[in-house]
């Protein structure tokens, strides 16, 4: 297929596609009504909701938990805690500024891939920290067989 | 081009109109429908993700439209809004017994003319070949864009885009020929 043709074949597309437009209605009504939000602002919802989850879990652990846990655990998993807190806040501040009326689409694209990677890495580091954490407190309790 | 007052995104609607509510964001919708179907159209890879897409454009035009200022042509802002929306879309996890297969959309105005559907089909495979940013660079050559309003579109410099609508053709011509 050369490059004629395939222009030939995008122009059927509009006559194929045409019908798509007759079940609208519905869909518009719901935007204009604010039901439905975009992927963006989800996503932001969450990574604000684990920025508070996270700030709040990293005080409570050593001000709450102290008589429950050892002190170095607690601290550590304070540390965790405020550790993912930045991760999401890092990430909540860099998918907030992608700017899809004003942004060129190589630069749109780009940065969208880049924050889904550091996602994924963040997530990855996050469960290679969390493992000798729980790792340390098996072995605080290890006598304990009640409370394991 | 149907011209559109953008500028009261939260207009009232002044009633009914052949069934269609007449707000400035429904106006919008019809006048450049087809290019928010044909955008979504090329980047989905069944109907589920055609329709996420399309509901992410038409939120994503919603939100922009109190910042559209007119510096650009609508159909340009709509599809910088409309690729936008489809290049930073990443598919959800589905099982593959729930995705229903894109040639569904083009059926129904296609049926009897099973050549036109699989000329579609042929194309469509072929352009998902690229990655997002020549699709999205296609696209707007094979609608018969200047290079202008692709470079204002992809925001890259014009001889950036000569360049790369070179290379993006050849890729093309060379899977067509495997």
């Amino acid at each position: 297929m050369d490059i004629e043709e395939m222009k030939k074949r995008f122009d059927a597309l509009n006559t194929s596609l045409e019908s798509l437009d007759d079940d609208n209605i519905r869909l518009i009504r719901q935007v204009e009504e604010g039901k439905i939000k975009s992927a963006q602002t989800k996503l932001c919802g969450k990574y604000r909701i684990f920025v508070i989850i996270g700030l709040t879990m990293s005080i409570v652990m050593p001000v709450f938990y102290r008589h429950i846990f050892p002190l170095a655990q607690c601290i550590g998993f304070s540390i965790f805690f405020l550790i993912a807190a930045m991760m999401d806040l890092y990430l909540l501040c860099g998918v907030r500024k992608i700017n899809y009326t004003t942004m060129g689409v190589e630069t749109v694209a780009r940065k969208a891939l880049f924050y889904r990677k550091r996602h994924h890495l963040f997530m990855a580091i996050l469960i290679a920290l969390c493992i000798p954490l729980l790792g340390s407190l098996y072995w605080v309790f290890r006598d304990d067989t009640e409370l394991i | 081009m149907a011209q559109i007052n953008l500028s009261v995104p939260n207009c009232e609607s002044a009633g009914e109109t052949h069934g269609r509510a007449d707000t400035a964001f429904s106006r919008l919708i019809e006048a450049h429908g087809t290019l928010i179907n044909r955008v979504c159209y090329m980047y989905a890879g069944c109907v589920e993700d055609f329709e996420d897409m399309r509901q992410e454009v038409y939120v994503n035009l919603w939100r922009g439209m109190g910042s559209f200022r007119g510096e650009s042509g609508e159909s340009t802002w709509v599809y910088r809004v409309a690729l936008n929306s489809c290049v930073s879309y990443f598919r959800k996890n589905r099982h593959q017994s729930e995705l229903t297969p894109l040639s569904a959309l083009t059926d129904v105005a296609d049926s009897g003319n099973d050549e036109r559907a699989a000329m579609l089909s042929e194309m469509h495979s072929l352009i998902n070949q690229l990655d997002r940013v020549e699709k999205a660079m296609i696209l707007l050559w094979l609608d018969e864009n200047t290079y202008d309003v692709i470079a204002e579109i992809m925001n890259m410099p014009r001889n950036t885009v000569a360049s790369r609508l070179r290379r993006i053709k050849e890729k093309l011509v060379k899977f067509s020929n495997e």
